[in-house]
């Protein structure tokens, strides 16, 4: 008898409609998180918190069942472009993009099997929605300068500019990291419970 | 013209061979049912003339098979493809696109043609399978036989010779195997090679030219049609096959009222029972009682509602109007949470643990260990305790909904089809369990379309049609030929 | 955020049809000018000339909504920045600003996913030269999507009719097995009989992908280029105009 075995390095058609599907539970997920808190003003700035929270099981998932370079690229490119055609803003396409080439190379570098680098690559890359809030550091000016007319207060530019520069961004990438460590621990072990006993990962 | 030369094949990870020593020959224009019980070799004997083994899935293999000359191992996929096209058994999960018009084009869009080919084998296409009312629109909208016929047009546009039809009824009703019927008839007018491996077998009478019968990975029977078909009903039984031919007289359940003469008691009394959508409900002014131990069939067309009442019952709806008392109590929603149960067609999504016995436990406090004990031998599934739900059969799986069911006190038990892609033996296993907890006294229901199943297990059949209830008979000598019509 | 809610069966028309490279463009555009933009009036213009663009493609109600929701946006900042500018409202106001800045891009991206088909979008995708491992991944993704859904109710049925009610607060890591665990399950399987489905319909064929639907730049199009590159320069200029 002949043994067949289908060892390709390069992604074949399965892996990549895996990694579609996955893509959409991932998606899903995130649109959970960020439907809602996103589109209110005060807790605006905790959507990436739950987005890091929701996502982590899947990212695991993903990458135990694709264990390949490409993938977790294909992920941050895909959700990218979707995000740039529905109008996010642009910037955290791009931030999905190199978080996922980052996250990519973070996980290769174990070959994806070594479960911490794996954890680090999914913390790495949830922290993807930062993207569009560091508009409220790079682009402060445009951000907090205009108002209607020439009547912004000064005083209102500088408290807001001042505070959020010091604290915000730092409290907002601390937190993603704390959620998306409890998330993607949470699917290491959903993974080792379930996954990995019902023979679904590769 | 296909040739399969001495195949064995074993999948990685199995223990045994899947398919042993099989030679076949099917010439141009034949058409070829293979049959056979559950994990016989059917399917796999249908991925090694497609080419998805070897080159998708992985294993040992020894032996060849030819397709018009060419030797399938050594052709690229996409070759293949343009010459065997496959129609899967659940429609659900084979299109690739969202939408009717690209899934339709889609193999003909992979094949590279210039525009204008496309356009006319679009077009043509649209035209000769009768689809053109489902142009355009979602695919998530359609019921499941008009998704398969869909999936049908898609292969149909890329004009292979040969096609593959893996169990294509399994998930459809009366009415959309008699359409299903129609277009494998005008597949073999086109002069086009079939095979088809199916357990619903009567609708292929006449359809068919020879028979093949697989067992256990080897070809234990090559019939022509008219021996096949008429065979003695022993003898179709003991070799696990179902149902042969459409007039047949098929032994029935006598009813629960004639068996205890004419003793009856009303333990659910179901009154006027409106439910679904807030301004359109699905189900309109439905009565009927149902006592313990009556094992009543429910059945109508798609979209007649049936899984709407089936989910009222359970409490996965709230009722609109009406009422329900289960002992001269009503029932409110919760209530009926409590007291019903409903195994779905897809039991995967019922079960959440990582191992049989923590799936019998899951979210109840405080259950006897013992009783689980019990409930799991009763049911064959002892020697499984520690294994992941996902690892077991499609039976068992059903067994291990039903034992979660036993555990939750559950009196009001609705399947909803059971036996969809089932062989004959599975089917009667399903019919003993059913018969099991009909007999404990809690009332059963079963969605379905399958009429030896609903011969051999009903009492009692509920007609839907539209959301409401047309008919309500017990299955005697006189209401069969009704029956026949419904599920035929 | 039900962005992705793809509409196939019918798609609204207008007196213009766009190709979608140009309302990929204009998207683009529009974040641009809404990056760089220092005034809120060219702010206005570009909203403006957005919802008009709406209205011309046919969804008039949808571009009134998406007016009044970023009119009210407006409001809300002006007036907190105003009276409340000193306390820890500020931080509101930022995040209505934040939230108003999405609305011009995010009424296109709307308006592209309800005037164009997906065939369509796909096309442009690959005319645009994008590569097949992310062009099926995305047609997977978007077919899969309304899947994710059925599952999701099967499994809420599911776990009503096992008492495993209480919501997401009373149990949180209960109820992310019980989703997450079949949801996963059946994501896996279904892979696999997606791949077989596609793979035996010639998915593996090297040579490029033709379409029958056709995607071309019409006057319209070049029009709208025009008319964007100009809101954005006026976007750009827009501090030293006013």
């Amino acid at each position: 008898m002949k043994t067949i075995t289908h060892q390709n390095k390069n992604l074949t058609v399965r892996d990549l409609v895996t990694t579609g599907i996955f893509c959409a539970v991932f998606l899903v997920l995130m649109m959970l998180g960020a439907g809602l808190l996103a589109p209110n003003p005060v807790l605006t700035f905790l959507m990436p918190c739950a987005v890091a929270l929701l996502t982590g099981p899947a990212y695991m998932l993903l990458i135990a069942k694709v264990p390949k370079h490409g993938p977790v690229i294909i992920l941050g490119v895909v959700i990218g472009l979707l995000m740039f055609v529905t109008g996010m803003y642009w910037m955290w396409s791009i931030a999905l993009v190199l978080l996922g080439i980052a996250a990519d190379l973070i996980a290769g570098a174990g070959r994806f099997r070594n479960i911490t680098l794996n954890i680090v690559s999914s913390v790495i890359f949830s922290l993807n929605p930062m993207g569009s809030y560091l508009m409220l550091w790079i682009n402060r000016d445009s951000y907090f300068s205009y108002m209607v007319g020439k009547g912004t207060e000064q005083s209102y530019v500088d408290t807001m500019g001042a505070t959020a520069q010091n604290w915000m961004l730092p409290a907002m990438i601390a937190s993603i990291i704390v959620t998306g460590l409890i998330s993607a621990i949470a699917g290491k072990i959903l993974l080792k419970k379930q996954f990995e006993k019902a023979g679904m990962t590769a | 013209m296909v040739i399969i030369k001495n195949i064995s094949f074993r999948y990685k990870g199995s223990s045994g061979l899947n398919l042993q020593n099989v030679n076949l020959e099917v010439q141009d224009g034949e058409c070829i049912l293979l049959s056979g019980r559950s994990g016989c070799g059917k399917t796999t004997l249908l991925r090694m003339i497609n080419g998805l083994i070897p080159h998708y899935y992985e294993g040992e293999i020894e032996g060849q098979v030819f397709v018009n000359g060419n030797d399938v191992e050594k052709m690229k996929m996409y070759e293949i493809a343009e010459q065997i096209g496959t129609v899967y058994q659940n429609p659900r999960s084979q299109f690739f696109n969202i939408d009717t018009d690209s899934e339709i084009l889609f193999g003909i869009e992979n094949m590279a043609y210039p525009r204008e080919e496309l356009k006319v084998r679009f077009t043509g296409t649209v035209k000769e399978t009768g689809v053109k009312n489902l142009l355009g629109k979602n695919l998530f909208h359609l019921s499941g036989g008009e998704k398969q016929k869909i999936a049908f047009a898609s292969v149909y546009a890329m004009q292979p010779d040969i096609y593959l039809l893996d169990e294509p009824s399994a998930n459809l009703d009366a009415h959309a195997v008699k359409r299903l019927q129609k277009q494998i008839c005008a597949l073999k007018r086109l002069g086009k090679t079939i095979i088809i491996t199916e357990h619903r077998l009567y609708y292929l009478k006449e359809i068919v030219d020879r028979v093949i019968r697989l067992e256990e990975g080897r070809v234990c029977g090559d019939y022509p049609a008219s021996d096949f078909f008429v065979l003695p009903d022993e003898t179709r039984v003991q070799k696990g096959l179902r149902l042969l031919d459409r007039n047949a007289e098929l032994p029935f359940q006598k009813s629960s009222s004639q068996k205890k003469s004419g003793h009856k008691k009303c333990t659910l009394d179901v009154v006027n029972v409106s439910a679904g959508y807030k301004k359109n409900p699905v189900i309109r002014n439905i009565s009927f009682e149902a006592s313990e131990g009556e094992i009543i069939g429910i059945a109508g067309h798609n979209g007649a509602g049936k899984s709407t009442l089936a989910e009222t019952l359970c409490g996965l709806n709230r009722i609109l109007e009406g009422h329900i008392f289960y002992k001269g109590n009503e029932l409110k929603e919760k209530q009926r949470c409590a007291l019903g149960y409903m195994v779905f067609q897809d039991v995967d999504y019922e079960l959440f643990a990582d191992s049989v016995r923590n799936e019998c436990a899951y979210g109840m406090s405080g259950i006897d260990a013992g009783k689980i004990s019990r409930i799991l031998e009763k049911l064959n599934l002892d020697d499984y305790e520690e294994c992941h739900p996902a690892l077991l059969s499609g039976g068992q799986k059903q067994r291990l909904a039903v034992a979660v069911g036993m555990l939750c006190n559950k009196k009001i038990l609705i399947f909803d089809e059971p036996t969809s892609g089932l062989d004959y033996d599975s089917m009667m296993r399903v019919c003993d369990l059913i018969r099991m907890l009909a007999e404990e006294g809690n009332i059963i229901f079963i969605v379905t379309h399958d009429y030896e199943f609903a011969c051999n297990v009903c009492n009692r059949i509920l007609v839907m049609d539209q959301g409401q209830l047309k008919e309500d008979y017990e299955i005697t000598v006189k209401t069969r030929k009704k029956m026949t019509e419904l599920l035929l | 955020m039900n962005f992705l809610k793809v509409k196939v069966d019918k798609k609204r028309q207008g007196f213009i049809k766009l190709d979608p490279r140009t309302l990929f463009l204009l998207i683009l555009f529009s974040n641009i000018a809404i990056f760089i933009s220092s005034s809120i009036y060219s702010e206005f213009i570009l909203m403006a000339s957005i919802l008009l663009l709406c209205a011309c493609c046919g969804i008039l109600g949808f571009s009134l909504k998406m007016g009044a929701t970023y009119f009210i946006f407006v409001l809300l900042d002006i007036l907190i920045s105003r009276y409340f500018g000193d306390s820890w409202m500020i931080y509101v106001a930022v995040g209505i600003r934040f939230i108003r800045k999405v609305i011009p891009a995010g009424t296109l991206g709307a308006a592209l996913i309800q005037t164009v088909r997906v065939s369509e979008i796909m096309v442009s995708f690959s005319k645009l030269l994008v590569p097949r491992t992310i062009t099926i991944p995305l047609t997977v993704l978007l077919r899969y999507f309304p899947s994710i859904g059925e599952d999701r109710r099967a499994i809420k049925k599911a776990m009503a009719m096992r008492g495993l009610r209480g919501g997401f607060f009373m149990h949180p890591v209960r109820t992310i097995e019980c989703f997450y665990v079949p949801m996963m399950m059946s994501a896996s399987r279904r892979a696999d009989e997606l791949s077989c489905a596609a793979i035996t319909r010639g998915i593996e064929n090297p040579k490029k992908r033709t379409t029958l639907t056709e995607v071309r730049f019409r006057t319209a199009d070049y029009t709208c280029m025009l008319c964007a590159a100009a809101v954005t320069v006026l976007c750009i200029r827009g501090g030293s105009i006013w």
